[in-house]
């Protein structure tokens, strides 16, 4: 019996041995960085739901009766739409960065700097951060001046899943992601091995978008022109070969940070989604995005190819942020603000490489509205089937009378609208989480 | 195979040796049997000799003769049925008369083995089932698991396809799939391997362990129970024993027709239906990506485009309107399975040693054609006596099987998706393998590449020998025992398992399989008139190798007394410590030729385009991955049984185990469990008179198992990976979220039982209840999905199993012909008695029980329907209720549905389940015919789905039935078919009430019929014994409750009639 002896002594590091050799603990950098590499669930599967319901296209009524229910309500802007994948998505990568941050300050170093630390924290903040934007958009009304009333989303900023759900206010929303976001901004690297990792440029390029979503157009420029500061690479696209499937590899160089959309029901799943022809026809023949973005299909009508995550057929719309976006921020804001020759400056930067250069002939004007007015214009041309982007200008410009609009799909005979500002531009609550947490629905 | 050749080779040279043992002279042996209190003569006494199968039986004067053979002396056995069994030496007298005294008791002493110790059922407490070799051998099969089907009482096969416990010994005692499984104990350790490797002709007995008194001594991984096979082995002063076995089984081809479906003509209507609206000019369309499209979508597109005429289209139609893809499908796919298995042993034994022998070859021609399985068992074990009292025995088993598995299986035209149309011709008019469309339009593949590129056609049926996929394991089981007995009442054994497995996957697909002609052209450069390969223009091979190693220790120390009148005592203390490290590994190469087993290099770190930009640039497919895993346990257990006057028995058990649980302190991985049993052998009493039923015992136990779930754990569990697709960089996931309060599942049993006799066992049997309470069981509960998490896995349920087992034996007749009746009855109801979760959405528990679900208040898995209020008469749209009130908002419905809006039928497995099964034998000729039945369960039956249907997939024949005009909706339920398709209709109408079904049945599992050649016979030839078997099994359902006559326990295609020959010799 001396072995049952044996055994008590040496059971416990007998014991100690994992059942599964690729199974970690939250516990070094390296693992750490490891969670945030993960980039099926950290960059893919970005919200689809305000795209989806955006007009820059439209789906032939054989391609709408295919598609699920949830879709097609969100298509038609059915008030009663329940969207819950895209919240499901963005809820589990903030419960990433949220493992990272509770752990990030007291893991051992193991080899690695303290500067890595600091660039994984910057990097957990940022998907945070960005996160409860793409939430923000999605899930609350668009954010009012005299807003203090208005609901924001749940603001998990702690791994623990006993954490009870409760709603935020928008002002308390926006707080998180600013602060989230700054932090990002003075600890990320300036440059990242590969854009599915924050950079320094990135954080910049999201507090601009945030801002520019507040109307703050003064903090928008500043953080446009940080960013522009370490990364400014605009694709010349007179040197793009037009006849491509794919005209842009996947990581091109005006890629700040890579995302891509979650494949709501296939509805941009290679040539189902169709650009509309109002808008189609705003390019001007001598707009190479005429032929680099677009294809026409055996029925007559254009489909997008110019797609930046690499894939126009995969149908995950590029979801990130890129240096054109930052460009035309950087010139609505000057322009917005007076400062007509800075405007100038970056949009006939921007345009001269949108343009054949044989014909292209430099923008110009002594009036602010004209040059915003071409900025929106060029907005609308260049970030068309950008992910998140048109449905966040819609609620931003609908504050506008100048660019406010009401939006129209006719599918068969029937015919569905969305008026601006409508409460419809909040989508509603996951009914299953409203049911388990009790927080407040979005108003009907 | 050509190692296990060359281990046969040892194994026999072994044994040629302890093989030429008879000899001597020719002789007959005579005499007399007499009851020895009367010396009236007894009739029918049956006379053999040890270890040989000599036998006669005794006339109307007790008399007998027997001719022996040339030997100098042997030992008699004789037996019958009412008298005690002697044994008498025979020297040398051959004329000799024997006494037999009357059984005063009518137990049937049988011998069961926990894998721990062996004991006599007399002074058992709990509840086990012995299942011995004849009526293991009963049923035919390559696989030992499914010889208990229908003979093993309170074991349910739940044979749906989906099924996440496909094996349940009473009921469900965990809420998880993966540790549902029973434990299963191979000559003394649990058998890790994978349980096909096991030859169930090696199978000496099997016993389940059902209560806590059986099982609590395996602890905390006997929570479903434990099935314990014990291997054959040789007995001491047993003269050698040659035994062949062959066994031949044909398989009917699966029914492809069982499931009643729409017809080809009606499902081309349905396309042209689609076509007009459209629904296909995504695809027509699409001149990027060529999706493919179904050859009446080219015809109508062809006549929508004026290449056509109305005439030619309709012809070209009406051509595809008569064939159905079943009749290619079945005839080129499928075939007959045939089963062969072959088994020869040897056994025998001398004063110091005994050995037994094997080895068996199975090869089986699967269903399918192009799969396979062969399998070669060898197997050895040997025991020795050292010295007194010091006893060795060594086991060596290897297995080594390979699978081919060629068949495309279901064949799709896509990689994703792609349903088969069912127009689809796997030959063409010429006999030869035709093409079918895959991921493109046949009109990009004709014509692309101009001769440069690969042909880029798919053929299904050549696919079946343009690649080979074979999986080969060879399996290898040491088993090393030594026992020292000392002090008279002590033995001490250590015993030693070592299990080494590798399997080798092999998936070669040559130049000529669709996958690697597609990869290579997918990744093809045209430049100028030069063809360059970025994937080399070879075969692919994927590998995959796993190898297993587990070692397992155990110390022993045996406490017996037994010799005193009136007490017993018997009890074993021990510890155990087991290991078990696999890896695995996998691997590909590109270019790759198998005659000179040459490969070529790829760049994986750079995008190429993909030809005709069919999808964005790509990286080449890497397909290179390790994983490891390890599993240790340590145990330490004690056993007592202590016995008065064979009248009251008392036993107890209490056991520790540990294992490398991740994320949890050490301590917390102690698991202590315990049983206690008390008998008490009432027909032992000197007051119990009752002559009817001389043998009554009754039993009742309490005690504690468990179940270990090694998947979870306490912390924030990462799982690392190697690349990322896009970016190339390691990343990890997170497996779970931290959960500090997670406990090992615990199962209490409670279980009273009694075992009777009535006289000379004319009837005996047992009937059992049982009380089985699950605390802690981890169960995934729907959450919040604002944590990030849809499901979370937590203790949080707790179930009880309440059940009865009854097994009744009787004899019928007796007689040189005789007719018994085994009868098994098995009642099991789960219940949740504790869901931390309560239902929020009543629509949750929607469901056709496929899935384990759990309810409070109800079982694990249950059948709920959304209760229908008919069709609407005006559009023949299904109709539930929201708050009592009709409705035909499904949107509705799902989100807000009361419970009584929903009808709760019961559960999906069966709740009283068993068999009964009558032998009758006359002479030779044994017949025996089981009928297993099933009760108290539902099923639902599939209907039409509108959104397969306009998705491309053949619809249910229900379609015919589908409202259609107003007052249908008297004599229909089937909805009218709407378009656009409303999911949520169909999700609806799924989930109706109206689609479920009673399961109840009577089966005839099988027809056993076997001739053993007369003993008069036999003599003249120089066998031992001879005998034929014919069997036939899954002959189908005799009676069904269901209206629809469907079996329930296959309702989509029920697994075809087998019919088995078999012969085996003794020498």
């Amino acid at each position: 019996m001396s072995a049952i002896l044996f055994l008590q002594l040496g059971c416990a590091a007998f014991l100690e041995e994992k059942p599964d050799r690729s199974l970690a603990l939250a516990d070094g950098l390296k693992e750490l960085q490891a969670i945030l590499d993960y980039e099926v669930g950290m960059n893919q599967n970005y919200p689809a739901a305000g795209d989806i319901a955006s007009p820059y296209f439209y789906l032939t009524e054989a391609d709408w009766s295919a598609r699920t229910e949830i879709t097609r309500e969100i298509y038609s802007w059915n008030e009663k739409a329940d969207n819950s994948q895209d919240w499901h998505n963005a809820y589990t990568r903030i419960f990433y960065a949220n493992v990272v941050l509770d752990q990030i300050d007291d893991v051992a170093l193991k080899g690695r700097r303290e500067q890595d630390r600091a660039a994984i924290k910057g990097s957990a903040l940022f998907f945070r951060g960005w996160n409860f934007f793409q939430l923000s958009q999605i899930y609350t009304p668009p954010y009012m001046e005299d807003g203090d009333g208005q609901w924001g989303i749940p603001l998990r900023l702690g791994a623990d899943i006993n954490i009870v759900t409760e709603r935020s206010t928008i002002s308390e929303t926006f707080n998180q992601i600013v602060s989230d976001l700054t932090y990002a901004s003075q600890t990320l690297p300036e440059q990242t091995v590969v854009p599915t990792r924050p950079s320094r440029a990135a954080a910049y390029a999201a507090l601009s978008i945030v801002y520019l979503s507040l109307d703050d157009f003064l903090i928008a420029e500043k953080y446009a022109d940080s960013c522009l500061m370490l990364q400014s690479d605009l694709i010349d696209y007179n040197f793009v070969d037009g006849s491509m499937v794919n005209p842009f590899p996947i990581f091109n160089e005006e890629v700040i940070f890579h995302a891509t959309m979650f494949g709501t029901s296939q509805v941009f799943y290679r040539n189902r989604a169709k650009i509309t022809e109002e808008l189609f026809d705003s390019y001007d023949e001598a707009d190479l995005r005429r032929t680099v973005f677009y294809v026409e299909q055996a029925d007559g009508s254009f489909t997008f190819k110019g797609d930046y995550s690499g894939s126009s057929t995969s149908g995950l719309p590029f979801c990130g942020m890129a240096t054109d976006e930052i460009y035309l921020i950087k010139a609505e804001c000057a322009a917005r603000l007076q400062k007509n020759e800075i405007a100038l400056t970056y949009l006939n930067e921007f345009m001269r490489k949108r343009y054949d250069s044989a014909v292209f002939e430099v923008f110009n004007s002594n009036d602010a509205l004209e040059i915003l007015d071409k900025t929106i214009s060029e907005r609308r041309k260049q970030l068309a089937f950008r992910g998140g982007v048109s449905w966040r200008d819609l609620r931003r410009l609908n504050r506008e009378e100048r660019y406010r609009q009401t939006l129209v799909r006719e599918i068969g005979d029937d015919r569905y609208t969305l008026e601006p500002n409508g409460k419809r531009y909040a989508f509603l609550i996951p009914v299953s989480v409203v049911q388990m947490s009790g927080i407040r629905q979005n108003e009907r | 195979m050509t190692k296990g050749i060359k281990i046969l080779g040892c194994i026999l040279l072994l044994y040629i040796p302890l093989m030429i043992t008879a000899a001597g002279s020719q002789d007959i042996i005579s005499g007399r049997v007499l009851n020895a209190e009367t010396d009236l003569p007894i009739e029918g006494a049956s006379i053999g000799v040890v270890g040989e199968s000599l036998e006669t039986v005794t006339d109307k004067q007790g008399r007998f003769s027997l001719s022996i053979g040339k030997r100098e002396s042997m030992k008699l056995i004789i037996s019958h049925i009412s008298f005690l069994e002697e044994k008498v030496e025979v020297g040398a007298s051959r004329e000799i008369i024997i006494h037999l005294k009357e059984k005063k008791s009518d137990i049937e002493e049988v011998v069961v083995s926990t894998g721990y110790s062996t004991a006599r059922q007399r002074h058992l407490t709990g509840s086990f089932e012995h299942i011995n070799q004849e009526l293991f051998n009963r049923q035919i099969s390559t696989d030992v698991l499914s010889r208990l089907d229908g003979i093993a009482n309170s074991l349910l096969f739940d044979k749906r396809s989906s099924s996440a416990a496909p094996l349940q010994i009473r009921g469900l005692s965990t809420l998880t799939g993966a540790i549902s499984r029973p434990l299963i104990i191979l000559d003394n350790f649990p058998y890790e391997g994978d349980i096909e490797n096991i030859n169930p002709n090696d199978i000496e007995s099997v016993t389940v362990l059902k209560d806590a008194a059986a099982a609590a001594i395996w602890g905390a991984r006997a929570g479903n129970g434990v099935i314990v096979l014990t291997s054959k082995s040789g007995v001491f002063h047993e003269q050698s024993n040659v035994s062949v076995t062959s066994n031949i089984g044909i398989t009917a081809r699966p029914n492809l027709f069982y499931a009643p479906q729409m017809t080809t003509s009606d499902f081309i209507d349905i396309e042209r239906f689609l076509f007009e609206k459209g629904e296909y000019n995504w695809a027509l369309n699409d001149r990027t990506s060529w999706p493919v499209v179904t050859p009446v979508v080219e015809i109508l597109n062809k006549e929508a485009t004026g290449i056509y005429s109305d005439t030619e289209a309709k012809q070209a139609i009406d051509a595809l309107r008569q064939l159905d893809v079943r009749d290619d499908l079945s005839r080129y796919l499928y075939r007959n399975a045939v089963n062969q298995q072959y088994n020869l042993q040897l056994s025998g034994g001398t004063q110091r040693s005994h050995y037994n022998a094997s080895v068996g070859y199975d090869g089986n021609l699967r269903s399918e054609v192009g799969n396979a399985y062969e399998r070669l068992s060898l197997r050895t074990s040997n025991t020795y006596k050292l010295a007194k009292g010091l006893d060795l025995d060594l086991g060596l088993t290897y297995t080594g099987s390979k699978a081919a598995n060629n068949n495309p299986g279901e064949i799709r035209t896509s990689d994703v998706g792609g349903t088969l149309y069912p127009y689809a011709r796997l030959v063409d008019d010429d006999g030869n393998p035709a093409i079918l469309e895959r991921n493109y339009r046949l009109g990009f593949v004709d014509t692309v590449g101009g001769g440069k590129l690969l042909d880029w056609h798919y053929r299904p049926l050549d696919e079946i020998t343009a690649s080979e996929n074979t999986n080969r394991i060879h399996d290898m089981l040491l088993n090393a025992g030594v026992k020292y007995s000392f002090l008279s009442f002590f033995d001490a054994s250590v015993r030693y398992q070592y299990h080494s497995a590798r399997n080798n996957g092999q998936h070669h697909y040559s130049v000529d399989s669709w996958y690697a002609r597609n990869l290579i052209n997918r990744f093809t450069q045209i430049a100028g008139g030069n063809t360059i390969y970025i994937v080399p223009n070879g075969g692919i091979l994927d590998e995959s190798t796993g190898t297993r190693n587990g070692h397992s220790l155990r110390t022993q120390l045996n406490f017996t007394h037994n010799t005193h009148k009136d007490h017993a005592i018997n009890a074993f203390m021990g510890a155990e410590v087991r290991n078990r490290v696999t890896d695995n590994s996998n691997s590909r190469v590109y270019g790759y030729d198998e005659r000179y087993l040459t490969h070529q290099s790829v760049d994986y770190i750079n995008r190429y385009p993909i030809y005709g930009g069919l999808s964005s640039n790509s990286l080449i497919p890497y397909n290179a991955g390790l994983s490891g895993f390890v599993n240790r346990a340590i145990s330490m257990y004690f056993n007592g049984t202590y016995s008065y006057k064979d009248r009251y028995v008392l036993t107890g058990s209490a056991r520790r185990d540990a294992s490398n649980l991740f994320g949890t302190d050490t301590n917390n991985k102690w698991k202590p469990l315990w049983s206690l049993g008390i008998a008490w052998e009432i027909s032992n009493e000197p007051f119990y008179k009752l002559d009817a039923l001389p043998y009554l015992k009754l039993r009742a136990t309490n005690g504690y198992t468990g179940n270990v779930n090694n998947s979870l754990s306490a912390l924030t569990t990462l799982n690392f990976r190697s690349l990322s697709s896009k970016t190339r960089l390691p990343y990890a996931i997170i497996v779970n979220p931290p959960n500090p309060s997670l406990r090992w599942e615990q199962v209490a049993t409670w279980n009273v039982g009694a075992d009777f006799a009535t006289r000379n066992r004319r009837i005996s049997g047992s009937i059992e209840y049982y009380n089985r309470k699950s605390t802690d069981v981890i169960s995934a509960e729907p959450a919040d999905i604002t944590t990030g998490f849809n499901r979370l896995t937590r203790n949080s349920a707790q179930l009880r199993n309440t059940g009865m087992d009854i097994n009744i034996a009787s004899a019928n007749l007796r007689g040189a012909f005789s007719w018994n009746t085994n009868v098994l009855f098995s009642l099991n109801k789960t219940k949740v008695e504790k869901y931390l979760v309560e239902a929020i959405r009543p629509s949750s528990m929607v469901g056709s029980g496929h899935t384990i679900s759990p309810i409070v208040g109800r079982g694990a898995y249950n059948i709920v329907s959304y209760r229908t209020a008919g069709l609407n008469p005006e559009n023949g749209n299904p109709q539930g209720y929201v708050g009592g009130e009709i409705s035909s908002d499904y949107r509705d419905i799902i989100d807000n549905a009361q419970e009584s809006d929903l009808v709760f039928h019961g559960s999906a497995t069966p709740q009283k389940f068993g068999a009964i099964r009558n032998t009758f034998s006359w002479k030779g000729v044994s017949l025996s015919v089981n009928l297993s039945y099933r009760y108290d369960y539902y099923f639902r039956r599939r209907s039409i789905s509108y959104l397969g249907l306009y998705g491309g997939a053949v619809g249910h024949a229900d379609y015919y039935q589908r409202w259609q005009n107003p007052g249908d909706e008297m004599h229909t339920y089937i909805p009218s078919a709407a378009y656009p398709v409303d999911s949520r209709r169909d999700q609806f109408y799924r989930d109706a009430d109206v689609l479920v079904e009673r399961g109840d049945h009577i089966r005839l599992q099988d027809i056993n019929l076997n001739y053993s050649i007369g003993n008069d016979v036999i003599a003249r030839t120089p066998f031992k014994r001879l005998t034929v078997t014919g069997y036939i099994s899954n002959i189908g359902v005799i009676w069904t409750k269901n209206s629809l006559n469907v079996d329930p326990d296959f309702n989509e295609m029920p697994l075809p009639t087998s019919y088995t020959f078999g012969l085996k010799a003794e020498f």
